[in-house]
C-alpha cells in the first residue's frame, strides 16, 4: 500500500514525539479505528528502534574495542606481575626484606666514618723492616712519623687537601712497611673525600695487595670503604 | 577514574539510548570484563579451540551488545538476587559454551581423537539472547538493495537531512523522502517476518 510521505512524516514525528497534544490523540484514535494504519505506525516504530538500537550497539562495539586497546597500551607500559598465589606472596615478601636489609647496609657502609690508620709510636713496630737503634728511631723515621701525625691531625680536622703532601712525604722516606701501609690507607681516604676516585682506588689498592700488611684493617672497614669507593664512583 | 554506577543507575543510562549515557555505561561495564570471561582462560581446551585474547576481546563485546539489546527490550529486570555483573557473566557463559561446543563439533569432524567433554550450559537466560535482534537487523539491512541501504545509512547514521541526501544524489528533497519512506517500509517488512519486539 502506498502512504502519502507527509503521513510518513507525521507518524515520525508522533514516534519522536514532536506533535501536539490534539495531533498524537488524533493518531492515536485512527490507530483504534483503523487496524492498518496501526500497523504502519508499529513498523515504522520498530524500524526507528531497530534502526537506533543498531546504532548504539555499533558505538558500545567502538567503545569496548578502544578501551581493549587502552589496556593493552596500559599493558605495554607496565612491568608485568603475576598476581595471586601464596608463592608470589612469599618472594614478595622475601624481597622487600632483602631491599630493606640492603639499603639499611649500604647507607651504613657509604655513611660510616672509615677508620683512619694511627701509626704506632712505640719503635718496636717500625723496627720490623729497618736498623735503627734500639732505644728509638732513626732522625729520618722521626720526621716522616712526626709528618704523618700532623697529617692526621690535618685530616680529622678535615683539612684533606693539605694533609695528603705529609703523607706523602712519609710515604717516599725509608720508614717501615708499617708506617708505610699506614699512609697508603689514610691517603687513598684522604683522596676519596676530596673525591679523587682514581687516586684513591690507586692507594687502596696498593695497600689491599699486600698479602700479608703488617697495617691490619679491620674487615668491616675495608667493606665500608669499598662501598664508599663503588658510590663515589657511580657519581664522579 | 570513572564515577562508580550502580546497577540502577546503568540501567537508566542504557534506557535512555542517549548515546553519551551508553557510552558511560560501556566505559563502566569493561571493569567487569576480566570476570565476565573469566572461565575461557581457565578452559583446559583452550589452547586447543583456539581461544585466545582476541577470541575474550570479541566475546565481551557480543555480551555487552546483547546485555544493551536485552536492556532495551525489557528483558532485564533489576532483581535483589541478580546484579548486572552475575548477569553478564551468564550470558557471557552461555554464548560461550554455545561457541565451544560447535568448535569442538567441528574438530570432531575432522579428528577422532577429540571427544566432546560434558559441559551443560546453563538453561537460565536461553531465551533472552536467542533472538539475536542485531543479527536479524544486520540480516535486514543486506536485503535491502544498496541504494536502500545508503538512504537508510545517510539518514540515520551520518544524520543527514532529506534535503542534504537529495542534493548529494542530485534529486529532490521529496524524491529523497519519497525514497526514504519506501526503503524504510521495505525494512519494516523484513524485520516483521521475524515479529521483533518493537
Amino acid at each position: 500500500m502506498n502512504y502519502p510521505v507527509e503521513l510518513l512524516e507525521k507518524i515520525d514525528r508522533y514516534l519522536d514525539g514532536h506533535l501536539s497534544e490534539d495531533e498524537c490523540r488524533t493518531i492515536e484514535l485512527r490507530m483504534i479505528e483503523d487496524n492498518g494504519f496501526r500497523d504502519l505506525v508499529h513498523a515504522m516504530k520498530q524500524t526507528k528502534v531497530h534502526i537506533e538500537e543498531a546504532e548504539l550497539a555499533q558505538l558500545a562495539r567502538q567503545v569496548v574495542k578502544r578501551l581493549d586497546f587502552e589496556q593493552v597500551e596500559t599493558d605495554k607500559t607496565t612491568v608485568p606481575m603475576r598476581r595471586i598465589g601464596l608463592g608470589n606472596r612469599f618472594w614478595m615478601k622475601t624481597a622487600s626484606i632483602a631491599a630493606v636489609v640492603l639499603l639499611v647496609n649500604g647507607a651504613f657502609l657509604t655513611l660510616n666514618t672509615v677508620d683512619l690508620a694511627n701509626a704506632d709510636i712505640s719503635p718496636k713496630v717500625h723496627r720490623l723492616a729497618l736498623e735503627t737503634t734500639p732505644d728509638g728511631l732513626r732522625p729520618e723515621e722521626r720526621t716522616a712519623l712526626n709528618n704523618f701525625i700532623l697529617a692526621n691531625e690535618l685530616f680529622v680536622n678535615g683539612d684533606y687537601e693539605a694533609a695528603i703532601p705529609y703523607y706523602k712525604q712519609t710515604a717516599n722516606a725509608n720508614v717501615s712497611d708499617y708506617l708505610k701501609e699506614c699512609t697508603w690507607w689514610n691517603l687513598s681516604h684522604a683522596y676519596l673525600k676530596l673525591g679523587k676516585v682514581e687516586e684513591a682506588k690507586h692507594y687502596f689498592n696498593m695497600y689491599n695487595n699486600l698479602a700479608k700488611p703488617h697495617f691490619q684493617s679491620s674487615f668491616m672497614s675495608q667493606l665500608r670503604f669499598k662501598a664508599q669507593l663503588v658510590w663515589a664512583d657511580l657519581f664522579s | 577514574m570513572h564515577h562508580p554506577m550502580t546497577d540502577q543507575e546503568l540501567v537508566k543510562a542504557i534506557r535512555s539510548k542517549q548515546p553519551a549515557e551508553v557510552e558511560r555505561a560501556v566505559t563502566f561495564l569493561y571493569r567487569y570484563k576480566g570476570y565476565v570471561t573469566s572461565f575461557v582462560r581457565s578452559d583446559t581446551q583452550r589452547d586447543l579451540l583456539l581461544f585466545d585474547q582476541a577470541f575474550c576481546d570479541d566475546l565481551f563485546q557480543e555480551v555487552i551488545v546483547a546485555f544493551l539489546e536485552n536492556v532495551w527490550r525489557g528483558m532485564f529486570t533489576l532483581q535483589d538476587n541478580v546484579d548486572v555483573k552475575t548477569y553478564l557473566w551468564k550470558i557471557s557463559r552461555l554464548r560461550y559454551f554455545r561457541f565451544r561446543e560447535s568448535e569442538l563439533r567441528r574438530i570432531q569432524r575432522d579428528s577422532h581423537y577429540f571427544v566432546l567433554t560434558d559441559d551443560n550450559p546453563p538453561e537460565a537466560d536461553a531465551a533472552i539472547i536467542d533472538r539475536e535482534q542485531e543479527r536479524v537487523f544486520k540480516w535486514a539491512m543486506s536485503r535491502l538493495d544498496r541504494d536502500g541501504q545508503e538512504f537508510i545509512r545517510m539518514y540515520h547514521y551520518e544524520k543527514r537531512t532529506h534535503r542534504e541526501i537529495g542534493e548529494i544524489l542530485g534529486i529532490s528533497e521529496v524524491a529523497a523522502k519519497q525514497r526514504y519512506y519506501r526503503y524504510r517500509l521495505q525494512l519494516a517488512e523484513l524485520l516483521k517476518a521475524y515479529e521483533l519486539p518493537g
